[in-house]
Order: structure tokens, then sequence, then C-alpha cells
């Protein structure tokens, strides 16, 4: 018990950092107090202690955030922060939340057991009925919890996309052995796209069966001519160092995107943290280096290079704050010089998403090393001004991001189709459309 | 200072662990100094971490294979102990067998399984696509790493690891065959699946092979591969760096020295480098990495052949 107490006392928590679309601002908040308080980030909810909601969504964001915090192990405690001021305050109360012990033991308790329920209905349900019966049986499961219906219950312990079909629903869908098509499926998959793994609903039950009561992934042609299995995967909205409120749709044979199909999540429609806050800032120059700054630290951080990203987060914050001299720091202009140097970083991207010049898009011109080194043109010229940062100052870094994050959103299906999995990555890091600059609409757009 | 028997083996794993955790240490220094936060704290992190992971609740993912994730992840630790075995430290290994390096190459061809399994029985994608990427990674340094291997071999005759080092004499092999030495240092941070050679855990996947891992099986996941990469800098030491060979310390200092230097080394690559696609790294180890080496192998061959080394 007494050790208990003193582990606790000693872990430094990890935070799952999810931003509701619309709230840059508190993202930036929550970012700098992590980084100064040495709490890391982690990548999944596995490996979370804290999830840190940036945001009011709507319904199916807080069935999102639900998810997400049924995949987080115990000891863990949730907060979700509504204005930047309350971000200290109550990161504070989520550390102390973890350190109330019988609070935790109950949680993980519960937790264990709702676990246990899923994995035994799912190794269970190797038919529809089985899985139907399943589905009763966990909404008597015990173990108070406060949220949802059992319909949320049983999809709660269910880490992987479609598998609230494949153990729950299937009890209707399986019945009319209809094949459910994506879309359908998609709000799960943009729930629950951090655990991955979304078996083909499309898939035939009679042909492909059932594992672990899951359905199989079908399988397809790919671009080799082969017949390889399709798994369906969503990038976004939960995923860490990717814009908030974009969905990408995945349809992956190996890691490789088959086709990919795009949605915005634009609930806001309350404009762009980097175009709103503009009219009171007093450097337009020195924040659109910021915006560049975010930009690059969060391709950075996809790109395997996280100390890089978490430098580049420090001047992002300094680049904020009210401090004139502070990004001129030497240590900043040697950061961005390596940057800019680094042949190991340009390699990776060369070649990616190239986007030709037109006059709608002319800021996303080039492969994605194109764009990242006008990023540190950008920041050098307001970092290192003497030493001739070649850009325009104050370039229509932030003017034109409603325009740019349009073109971004058009070319991304069509940019990303035919690449693997981390070249995907690197071409959304390397665009990084601002969804917050647009207005509120839902936009799609498909590709494959 | 180690001459053989079993009572060694718990004081190796112990000064390996010592070894794992200052490179862990070192490395998260390195993170806060960029992170502008203070990096005197930053010595106690890899031990918070711990704590932190200590108390975890174990993930179970319905549909997830258990077994196969749990035994992969073990696997990890426990081949870096069982090639420690053939480490000689002092003046003699644990077990000097006769094929020493044949030994410790498989044993650090387990990661390979360990990573898969892992990543594989996580019914994740991101899971399966990091174990899968990993198994890429394989296939792209293993090979320029053997040729590596048969260069040293060939250059001493031997297989034996203490007769390695000794064969060295005064001229290290990481003078005589400085590509097969840095071959040896690319893949040593491959199979640990460290810093640039990092895709299989890589950010982009959401930690990829080690997405659904929690508690104590990150944990002993984590242990493992920082064991892993002592291991392999501890072997590169009497491969390439002349073993015990130094003056005025003792032998067994020199070891020390060695192994820290190189995993500084490591610790500073992580930090300098971002990580290296999958597929440029294939690009790279098939087209460069492996005529490279077995240029190598050919120019130490020959001349071993005319007695010149």
């Amino acid at each position: 018990m007494e050790l208990t107490r003193l582990l606790l006392r000693l872990s430094v928590p990890r935070a799952f950092v999810f931003t509701v679309p619309g709230s840059t601002a508190i993202r930036l908040t929550v970012e700098r107090a992590l980084r100064e308080r040495g709490w890391a980030e982690a990548l999944s909810p596995a490996d979370a202690d804290i999830l840190v909601v940036c945001g009011d969504g709507q319904v199916a964001m807080k069935a999102m955030t639900d998810r997400v915090w049924d995949q987080i192990p115990s000891p863990r405690s949730r907060i979700r922060i509504l204005t930047p001021e309350a971000v200290p305050a109550q990161l504070d109360e989520a550390k102390s939340a973890l350190l109330d012990l019988d609070a935790m033991r109950i949680d993980a308790t519960t937790r264990e057991q709702e676990q246990a329920v899923a994995v035994e209905s799912a190794s269970g349900a190797m038919n529809m009925s089985a899985a139907a019966h399943d589905h009763a049986a966990m909404g008597g499961s015990p173990g108070g919890h406060d949220h949802g219906a059992d319909h949320d219950r049983a999809a709660m312990t269910m880490p992987v996309g479609d598998h609230d079909h494949g153990a729950m629903d299937m009890s209707d869908a399986g019945q009319e052995q209809a094949p459910m098509d994506m879309p359908e499926g998609g709000q799960d998959h943009a729930a629950t796209d951090m655990s991955g793994g979304d078996h083909d609903q499309g898939s035939d039950h009679d042909d492909m069966g059932m594992v672990g009561g899951l359905a199989m992934a079908r399988r397809g042609d790919d671009r080799d001519g082969l017949k390889l299995d399709q798994l369906h995967v969503a990038l976004g909205p939960v995923l860490p160092d990717w814009p908030a409120g974009l969905v990408l749709r995945l349809v992956l044979q190996g890691d490789i995107a088959q086709s990919a199909e795009l949605e915005v999540m634009g609930e806001n429609g309350g404009g762009s943290f980097w175009i709103s806050a503009d009219d009171d800032a007093t450097d337009e120059a020195r924040f659109g280096a910021a915006a560049a700054a975010d930009s690059l630290q969060r391709l950075l951080a996809v790109a395997g290079w996280r100390s890089a990203a978490l430098t580049g987060r420090w001047l992002r914050d300094e680049l904020l704050s009210s401090e004139p001299d502070a990004p001129s720091h030497p240590r900043f202009v040697r950061w961005i010089r390596r940057v800019r140097r680094s042949r190991a970083l340009r390699w990776s991207t060369n070649g990616l998403g190239i986007v030709d010049a037109t006059e709608l898009n002319k800021e996303l011109r080039g492969d994605a090393t194109a764009r990242w080194i006008r990023w540190t043109d950008e920041i050098l010229a307001v970092a290192a001004p003497s030493s001739g940062g070649s850009i325009a100052v104050g370039s229509s870094a932030t003017t034109g991001r409603a325009a740019r994050t349009r073109a971004a959103i058009s070319l991304l299906p069509s940019l990303v189709t035919g690449q693997d999995l981390s070249s995907v990555r690197l071409i959304v890091a390397s665009l990084d459309p601002d969804i917050e600059a647009l207005p509120s609409q839902v936009h799609l757009a498909r590709h494959g | 200072m180690v001459d053989g028997g079993l009572w060694a083996i718990p004081l190796l794993v112990v000064l390996l662990g010592v070894l794992g955790y200052g490179t862990a240490a070192y490395s998260s220094a390195l993170r806060s100094r960029g992170a502008g936060t203070s990096w005197v704290g930053a010595f106690g992190t890899p031990g918070r971490e711990v704590a932190r992971l200590l108390l975890g609740q174990r993930n179970i993912v319905p549909g997830s294979d258990v077994l196969l994730a749990r035994i992969g992840t073990a696997l990890l630790p426990l081949a870096a102990i069982m090639a420690l075995l053939v480490l000689p430290f002092g003046t003699r290994a644990i077990t000097d067998m006769s094929v020493g390096v044949v030994w410790f190459n498989a044993m650090e061809v387990f990661s390979w399984v360990a990573v898969w399994m892992v990543g594989w029985g996580s019914n994740s994608a991101w899971g399966l696509i990091g174990a899968n990427r990993f198994l890429a990674q394989g296939l792209a340094y293993e090979l320029p790493q053997m040729f590596s291997l048969i260069a040293v071999g060939v250059g001493a005759g031997s297989l034996n690891v203490s007769e390695i080092a000794a064969a060295q004499g005064t001229l290290w092999y990481v003078v005589s065959m400085p590509v097969a030495f840095l071959m040896f240092l690319i893949s040593a941070m491959a199979f640990a699946f460290w810093g640039p050679f990092s895709q299989a855990v890589a950010s982009d996947a959401a930690g990829g092979a080690a997405t659904q891992l929690s508690g104590v099986d990150r944990l002993v996941f984590l242990v493992g591969r920082y064991l892993m990469l002592t291991v392999a800098s501890a072997m590169a030491v009497p491969l390439f760096l002349g073993g015990d060979a130094g003056p005025l310390l003792p032998g067994w200092a020199w070891i020390l020295i060695k192994t820290v230097l190189l995993l500084a080394v490591m610790v500073w690559a992580r930090h300098r480098l971002p990580t290296i696609r999958i597929e440029r790294f294939t690009e790279l180890s098939w087209v460069i990495l492996m005529p490279l080496t077995l240029l190598q192998a050919l120019v130490v061959s020959i001349f071993v052949l005319i007695g010149w080394m």
C-alpha cells in the first residue's frame, strides 16, 4: 500500500491530448504547460495516464473522447479544458486525481471487469446469435460508470474501429447479411482510429468467417496485381501530431493506401486561431513565424525527430510570448539551421506530395521538402533577420490560410493515394491544413 | 575482473542495467535541454517512468493474441541477456564459446521475432504496420551486418569473441575495417529500433508495434530495448575497439569507457537525426551498404591471404 503510494507520487504522468477543432489556443497552452512540466505526451491511449480534451465538442466528439478514455489503462484521469487560462489548474487537478489511491483502485477493478467481459464476448461470439447474446450480457456487467447506454459500454472496451460492429452490432447487421459499407461505419472509424485495426465490414461473412468475434478483413486487388487484405483505417481526428478536425479514411493493403477519402469535422466556424488572433498581435511577421513553427514542429514529430520538434514548440511559444528578444536566442537560430541542413530529413520528405504551382495553391507548390523549407525561411526571417532570410516578411502566411487549406483539402486524397503510411503522414504534415480557417461546412473529397 | 563462472551472470546483468539506465537518463537529459526545461531532473526521469509503468494496468485488447504478445515482450530482454553470455569482460566471457559471434548474431535476430510478435499480437493496425516495418528493416540491415561480422571473423581467423579482441593487437579493426564498424553501429541501432531506425515504434504510426502496450508489458519491452542497445555497444568493443586494450587503466575500465562512449554516440544520433523511412533505408542498405560491406570482406580476405593481417 505504502509502496504503491510512493510509486504513484514518483511517477510523472503522460498526457494524451485531443484537440477539438476550434481550440488551437487551448492546445498551445496545454502543449506549453506539458513541455515546461516535463510531462511527455503519449502516442497512444494505452500509454497515457491523463486524457486532455482541449475544447468543447459536440455529441460526436463526446462519444469519441469517451472511447479514447476507455482505452486508457488505470490509474487515469481526464480533463476537459475550455479556456487557456484554466490549463495549469486543471493539469494540477488531473495529477492530484491520479494520487487518489482508493478511487484509482475502484476504477481499475471496474475497467478490468469490463475488459474481461469484452474479451470474453469477442472470443465467444463465433456466430451471430452468440454475439447478440453477449450484447445482452454486457449490459448487465457490474460496476458503475458515468457514460452512455449499454450501447456505449460495449463499444467502450472495444478499442478497435469497427469492432463494435464485430462484437456488438453484429447482432443486427449480421443477421441481415447485408454488407455494411464504409460510410456507415464512418463514425466508429473516426472515434477509434488510435488503436487502428479496422476490419473490413464489407466482408462476406460466409466466406471469411470470424476470428475472436471480429469480422476478418476482405481481400482485394492491389496495385501490383496481388490479392491482399484490405484494412480500413481512419487517420484522425484523435491522433497525435495531426491537424485538428481532419479525418482521412484510408483503405490500406499492407501499409499502402489504395484509396483515400477525406472528411472535415467543421463544427466551429469560429475562425482560425492563426487568423483571428492576428488583429491584436503587434507583429504580424512574428505571428506568422509562430504559425510556421507550429506546422514545422508537427512535421518534425511525424518525421520521428522528437527532440527537434520539442525545440520547435519552445520557439513557437517564445514567438507567441511578449518578450521581444527571446526568439533570436542563438539556440533557436542554431536549431533552425540544423533542421534546414538535415540531409536525412530532406531525404525522407523529398518527392512527397508534389503540387504543381497554380494561382490557387502557389503556397503549396513543390514537394514536402519545399514546403517545410519555406516554413524555416519564414521563421529565420524573424529569428535572425540579419542573416538574410530571403522571403518577404509577413507573407500571406495568415491571410491566405483559408484558401490554402481549401486547396490542400482538395489535393490531399489524390496526393496520398498509392503512398505508404509514413509518406501519407508526412504529406499531410507538410500541407498542414488549418481546418479552423474554413467556414463551418462538412467537406468531402474522395479518391481511389 | 570477471573470469568466467556463473556468478558473473547477475553481476553483468546488473552492470548492463546500469549502463542502460544511464543511456536512458542521458537521452532524456538531452531532450529536456532541447525542450527548455532543467536537465538536472532528467536523470531521474527513467526511474520515474519505471514507477509509472509498474503501476499501470495491463492492456488487453479484444481479439488480441495475448500469449503471443507477451512472449514477444519477454523475449526482448531475454535475448539481450543471452547475448551477454559471450561478451568478454576482463579476460574471458561467461561461456567463451568458439562460435561466439554466431551466438551473438542469433540472439540479436530474436528481436525480429519479438517485435513482430508484439505488433501482431496487439490486434491493431498500427501494431501490425510497426511489426511489418521491423521485418522490412531486418531484411535491410541483417545481410550487410553479417558481411561485416564475416570480415571481422576472417580478419581474426576465429569466431571466438575473446580471440577476436586479442587478435587486434596494435591495429584495432575500427581502423582496418571502418566500413564494417560503421555497419555494425547502424545495425546495433536497427535491432534495438533506436533513433533513426525506430520506424517500428515510430510516432507516425502512433507507437507502431508498441501501440497497445501498457504497464509492466511496456516496461519489459522498453527494458529489453535498452538492454539490446547496451549489449550491442558492449559487443562492438571486443569486435572493433580492441577489447580491453588501453594504457594505464585496468582492462575492465577500458571496456567500460569504450562502451559508454559508443552509447553516447547512439544517444547523440537519436537526437540529431530524424527517423529514416524504411523505404529509404532499404534502398540505402541494398544499393550502398551491401556492396560496401562485401567489398570490405573481400579486402580483408585478400589481406589475410597475402599475410598482412
